[in-house]
């Protein structure tokens, strides 16, 4: 599946508002940060369809090259994955909310809570480097498709003054 | 239907089949800790012991501080909240620039590089040609 730019941009934008209040449970309670989770694994799902044919890409051509600046975008972004996957998991093991939900009852573990908050803050410096790796990319497209429209809506509502004074 | 089988089905699968890997990982890895740990407590003498296995063995006991203590014992707070959105934000501003100037001085150094490889004798500034008086 290959969305365009601006499509990738605003779901991007969405997954990391939504990964801010994840990163914050103070923000919207417990009951809510665990849901969001579980939300939000279905965003990071969505988000690796959206780039799947560069995943493919790359996973071919990862041993062919000796060096290139992919690899380590592939790199961070496998690290990524793996941090997030082990926080959502983590979290569900500990959670209160969705598993009563769902009907399952576990007993206190502190190992999970202990994964879940290492894997948490590991994925925050994860998507530090996730963001800079893509930093020329967010910029540009952020640039072209929200700051670009935003600029023109102002100068088109802004008239001439000569054409005022023609219509007159 | 080639084309949702490629895009969406596939994708999906792999993305799966990894998930339930790691997740297996995980699972693995916290249940064998913990077999592990009992195992130790069974041993006997007790010359090391983990205090964070024997604790996920136990499983009534009062709530601790730190993570728990954190997240649970207090309700959502927009004030709070939005001060971990603001520190979130500050962690990752630092780490985009550390990287985005690591990635400078990077492509800084290369250009200097490539400049000493193309010029392996620079002329030198004071040794210009001779001027006429």
């Amino acid at each position: 599946m290959s969305a365009s730019s601006k499509t990738n941009l605003f779901f991007d934008l969405l997954i990391f508002a939504a990964f801010l209040a994840i990163a914050t449970p103070d923000l919207t309670g417990l009951p809510i940060h665990e849901w969001l989770g579980v939300a939000f694994l279905a965003a990071l799902l969505t988000h690796l369809l959206l780039h799947w044919a560069w995943i493919v890409n790359v996973t071919v051509s990862f041993f062919k090259k000796l060096w290139h600046s992919s690899r380590l975008n592939y790199l961070v972004n496998l690290i990524f994955l793996v941090l997030m996957t082990g926080s959502l998991l983590s979290g569900l093991m500990i959670s209160e909310s969705v598993l009563a939900f769902l009907g399952i009852s576990l007993p206190r573990n502190e190992i999970w809570q202990g994964l879940h908050r290492a894997t948490s803050d590991a994925a925050v410096l994860a998507l530090g480097l996730h963001l800079a790796l893509h930093w020329k990319w967010i910029v540009s497209n952020f640039r072209r498709y929200a700051v670009q429209p935003v600029a023109a809506l102002f100068q088109r509502e802004r008239p001439a003054a000569g054409s005022i004074a023609n219509i007159e | 239907m080639k084309k949702f089988l490629k895009f969406i089905a596939w994708p999906l699968l792999v993305l799966s089949v990894i998930v339930a890997l790691f997740g297996a990982g995980w699972w693995w890895g916290a249940t064998h800790t913990q077999a592990f740990a009992g195992m130790a407590r069974g041993g006997g003498d007790g010359e090391f012991r983990r205090p964070a296995f024997d604790a996920g063995r136990q499983p009534f006991q009062p709530r601790p501080e730190g993570f728990e203590g954190r997240e649970r014992g207090r309700g959502p707070s927009l004030l709070r909240g939005l001060g971990g959105v603001f520190g979130s934000l500050i962690k990752l501003s630092v780490i985009v620039v550390l990287v985005l100037l690591a990635q400078r001085g990077l492509t800084w150094f290369e250009n200097w590089r490539a400049k000493r490889k193309t010029s392996p004798n620079p002329p030198t500034s004071g040794n210009s040609a001779p001027q006429s008086e």
